[in-house]
């Protein structure tokens, strides 16, 4: 698989939204945007149906953004598919749930819940349906018998 | 036993041109390969069903190579001093039948026949009766060739 | 080469799939042909190295195990695993405390059983503190505790089965008997082996009371179709010794080159009284013969070099004029251009050495014309050939021989049946000339003449089936004598599937009575067959023999199986056999009892148990012991 390159996360970045629709409710500190949704944060975008924005209690944080409905999520660590995504963008988390599908690099994870952390950790969990992994075993460098770190 | 559908047993009709190959002794019995060689010349050249080519034609000529595999004695007589004074001699041979210009036989089998020798005289008189034995069996069995080559080959080529 | 992806399943996968990816939970791991369950995994894609614990199952076709957990290095294929059980490929399965997989073919197990058997409780397994398996093919153990049905019988230090890669020199099992004039007999075997494709086993004989013995076995391989075998056996008693020699050399490069040499050379018939060989044939024979023989084949010709050396089992052999060598050329039939003859030459050139003096050549040459040609239904083929020999020591003969062949075929279609008779007529003429003054090395020295008319004819029946019966009759007129030769007949019929019968007979017209027959009938349904073969002879001497045999199954690995040859003539048995055979498929076993009558009354008798254990060789224990009158 190609090395990863360590992605330095500025947490404060903007994340932009684009969508046909935007419905905002400020009691219930929730802005819902519907209709081919695009959301970017920094070098993450995902994509969807619908997208819903949760507010912290002073309306200047987002605790977390849920999107809904042909989600696909993509940045340099890699890809991922799902019915429903929730994405914390403080713990730089992304939790796939429902026919989730995750690429990172060659490897492929599939499960119904797939917790994806900002190292590279992920976590899959098979609640209805087994998890699947495939992953590629690491090239073995000729020579030198160390593997280099990505 | 040579298999033939009774259904379709009628007069193979026309004359098998057959090329006939020198034949190969598996077995350690010397000279056997020269007497089952003359036997083939012998059989094939005074059958009525057969004409030897010299030169195979390609789709007309079936070549016949026979290789002699395996050749046993088994005493069935012995003398009042229990000295085996008759034997049973058993000699096995594969047949192979090859259209010539193709490489795989379109038909291969195994014929088995034996005959019977004494054991009186000297042991050059005796190997001399060994000898006769064995002309005698390739003469029996090249005889066994010709009629399943002509009866099994006819219903073989009907097939094609 | 483009690696393969290592593919887990699970009910939870955790970790980083670049570094480290435990999972839990009904995990299976699929890699390239391995695949492994379990109940915990853990990947570090790193070292390459997977670990599986907890209810490990293996598959690696063909090996299928079970084990507690397994450390399985994905570059170096070495494997490690705990608590194995299961099978290595189809006839190697173990049970072991651990076992290490160094490739494919190679495992080593440690503190474990071993055996080819695949039921439940296996008929033997051998224990062992150590031992190493190549896949298929061999087997070697450490402290070996050999056990049947769970029970240890025997700790031999060293056992190896048939080893095809490395081999090592070492004991093999040892062998017992007892003779009882000779008392217990213990052979030990030692193997060693000359080289890569070279070995000698060596076999010590000490006999309790009389008798010690040697064998020497030698093996060699020289080439893929290029090999031979060499055995001296002696035994060395008080009164004397007896000795045998057995050699055999195969070569097969191809069907138009080939050549194989053989020989038996015995001290004296006595051999095999001292001995324990109990092979009938072998001890009746009149003499031994030895010969080398080598055959080159062409389109048209055929060129045979061969030796021979002919023995009295009494050791006489002076008298004898031995063929070393003779050389055979053969040109087949080959058409002469614009006529419609064919040619064919038989020429042999033989040395004949005889110790007793009067070693010379010879020479003959038969050239033949042949001319063959089919009028409507009936083919004639005449062949006249011309007997040259020439001997050295001057003298020479010249004959010529004349025969003619009819021949016809005719096809009758019955219905569901088909007769195809096959009669000949064939004349043959020999002139005959004073030979008296040749040498006579053999009979073809002396060939007297003749003038004959031989009539046969050879038919054979189909069925629906196939065919059911061949049967042919043939004799002979001799116009010097004008007196009809012995008829012979020969008849083989198959009528149903389960029956079958051949019939020889020759009878001899003037003197009206049947020179000799062999009748041979086999019934054999329901897996029972039932044989028997009433032979007959009046000339030279009457005898009067009727063998008779059945083999019948004792359920589904046991055989029991009996023959007898009983004597007519003298009305009592001559031999007897009793066999019970076991096939278990990882082992198989003969135990055999064989009583024999000799012309002096004495009996003899000879109990013998043999076991071949797939993998480790077969073992063979033998009691021997003579009742005189």
């Amino acid at each position: 698989g190609t090395p990863l390159k360590k992605i330095e996360v500025n947490k404060n970045l903007p994340v932009v939204v684009e969508a046909q629709e935007l419905i905002y409710n400020d009691k219930k500190r929730q802005a819902v945007y519907i209709g081919s949704v695009v959301a970017q944060h920094g070098s993450t975008v995902i994509t969807g149906d619908k997208l819903i924005i949760y507010f912290g209690p002073a309306k200047t944080r987002i605790t977390k953004i849920v999107v809904e409905g042909n989600v696909h999520v993509k940045d340099p660590r890699g890809e991922g598919w799902c019915d429903e995504l929730i994405y914390y963008p403080m713990q730089e988390k992304v939790v796939l749930l429902g026919n989730a599908k995750l690429k990172q690099g060659k490897n492929v994870l599939i499960g119904d819940k797939i917790i994806a952390y900002r190292d590279g950790r992920v976590e899959v969990v098979g609640l209805k349906q087994k998890v699947k992994t495939v992953i590629y075993p690491q090239e073995s460098r000729v020579g030198n018998g160390n593997s280099t770190r990505p | 036993c040579a298999s033939l559908p009774a259904a379709s047993v009628q007069k193979p009709k026309k004359v098998e041109h057959v090329y006939i190959e020198p034949v190969t002794n598996r077995t350690s019995e010397e000279g056997l390969d020269v007497i089952f060689t003359r036997a083939a010349d012998n059989a094939f050249y005074t059958d009525p069903r057969f004409k030897v080519d010299l030169i195979p034609v390609p789709d007309r000529t079936v070549v016949v190579k026979t290789t002699v595999d395996s050749i046993s004695t088994f005493p069935v007589g012995f003398d009042s001093r229990d000295v085996a004074r008759k034997y049973r001699m058993t000699i096995g041979v594969t047949v192979k039948l090859i259209k010539y210009g193709y490489r795989h036989p379109f038909l291969t089998f195994h014929i088995e026949r034996y005959d019977f020798y004494d054991a009186y005289g000297t042991a050059s008189e005796v190997e001399a009766k060994r000898k006769e034995c064995m002309e005698r069996i390739a003469r029996e069995i090249f005889n066994e060739v010709g009629e399943r080559l002509y009866v099994e080959s006819a219903k073989e080529i009907q097939k094609r | 080469a483009a690696s393969q992806p290592v593919e887990i399943t699970a009910q939870k996968v955790w970790g980083n799939a670049n570094t480290q990816v435990r999972a839990t939970g009904k995990v299976t791991v699929k890699f390239k042909d391995v695949t492994i369950t379990g109940n915990n995994a853990l990947y570090d894609r790193e070292k390459g190295i997977l670990r599986v614990w907890g209810n490990v199952t293996v598959t690696e076709p063909p090996a299928r195990l079970k084990c507690s957990n397994i450390v399985y290095n994905l570059k170096t294929k070495k494997a490690v695993l705990e608590k194995v059980e299961g099978w290595l490929s189809s006839t190697d399965r173990i049970k072991a405390q651990r076992v290490e997989r160094l490739n494919e073919k190679e495992w080593i197990a440690y503190d474990g059983e071993y055996t080819p058997c695949s039921h439940s409780c296996p008929d033997w397994s051998v224990t062992a503190k150590e031992f190493k398996v190549l896949l298929g093919e061999s087997f070697q153990g450490k402290w070996v505790a050999f056990r049947v049905k769970e029970v240890p019988i025997l700790v031999s230090p060293y056992l190896s089965g048939p080893l095809k890669r490395k081999r090592s020199s070492g004991l093999l099992f040892p062998r017992f008997g007892y003779v009882n004039k000779d008392g217990f007999i213990y052979k030990q075997p030692l193997y060693i082996v000359l080289g890569r494709s070279a070995d000698l086993t060596v076999t010590l004989e000490k006999r309790t009371r009389n008798g010690k013995g040697l064998e020497a076995n030698f093996r060699y391989v020289l080439g893929k179709e290029n090999r031979g075998e060499l055995d001296y056996y002696q035994i060395v008693k008080k009164e004397r010794k007896d000795w045998k020699l057995n050699f055999s050399h195969y070569y097969f490069p191809s069907d138009y080159l080939y050549g194989s040499a053989k020989a038996s050379v015995v001290s004296s018939r006595n051999y095999y009284t001292s001995s324990t060989s109990f092979n009938v044939e072998e001890e009746t024979q009149l003499y031994s013969k030895s010969d080398v023989t080598g055959s080159k084949l062409w389109e048209h010709a055929i060129l045979n070099v061969n030796a021979v050396y002919l023995r009295y089992l009494n050791g006489a052999a002076d008298t004898i004029y031995q063929k070393l060598p003779n050389v055979n050329f053969y040109l087949m039939d080959t058409p002469i251009p614009k006529t419609p003859f064919t040619f064919n030459l038989d020429s042999e050139v033989t040395y004949f050495y005889r110790k007793a003096g009067g070693s010379s050549y010879r020479l003959n040459a038969t050239p033949a014309v042949r001319y063959s040609r089919n009028f409507g239904v009936v083919k004639e083929s005449a062949l006249l050939s011309y007997l040259f020999t020439s001997y050295q020591h001057g003298g020479s003969r010249h004959l010529w021989k004349f025969t003619n062949s009819l021949r016809t075929n005719r096809f009758y279609p019955l219905g569901n049946y088909a007769l195809s008779v096959n009669p000949e007529l064939l004349f043959t003429y020999v002139e005959s000339k004073d030979q008296s003054n040749l040498p006579l090395f053999d009979t073809t020295d002396r060939i007297p003449g003749e003038k004959s008319l031989s009539v046969s004819v050879t038919n054979y029946l189909y069925g629906p089936k196939g065919r059911v019966a061949r049967g042919s009759l043939s004799t002979t007129f001799n116009m010097y004598s004008q007196s009809w030769q012995s008829v012979k007949g020969d008849l083989e019929l198959s009528p149903l599937k389960w029956l079958s019968l051949r019939e020889t007979v020759q009878f001899s017209p003037q003197e009206g009575r049947v020179e000799f027959s062999n009748t041979y009938t086999s019934v054999s349904l329901f897996g029972v067959n039932l044989w028997s073969n009433y032979y007959y002879q009046s000339i030279p001497e009457g005898l009067r023999y009727l063998r008779w045999g059945t083999s019948v199954p004792l359920g589904r690995y046991l055989t029991f199986s009996y023959s007898q040859r009983y004597d007519l003539k003298l009305s009592q048995d001559r031999e007897k056999e009793y066999a019970l055979t076991v096939n278990r498929g990882c082992w198989s076993g003969v135990l055999s009892y064989r009583w024999l009558k000799t012309y002096d009354n004495t009996i003899k008798y000879q109990i013998m148990l043999r076991i071949n254990l797939v993998k480790l060789g077969s073992y063979g224990y033998k009691l021997s012991g003579e009742r005189n009158p």
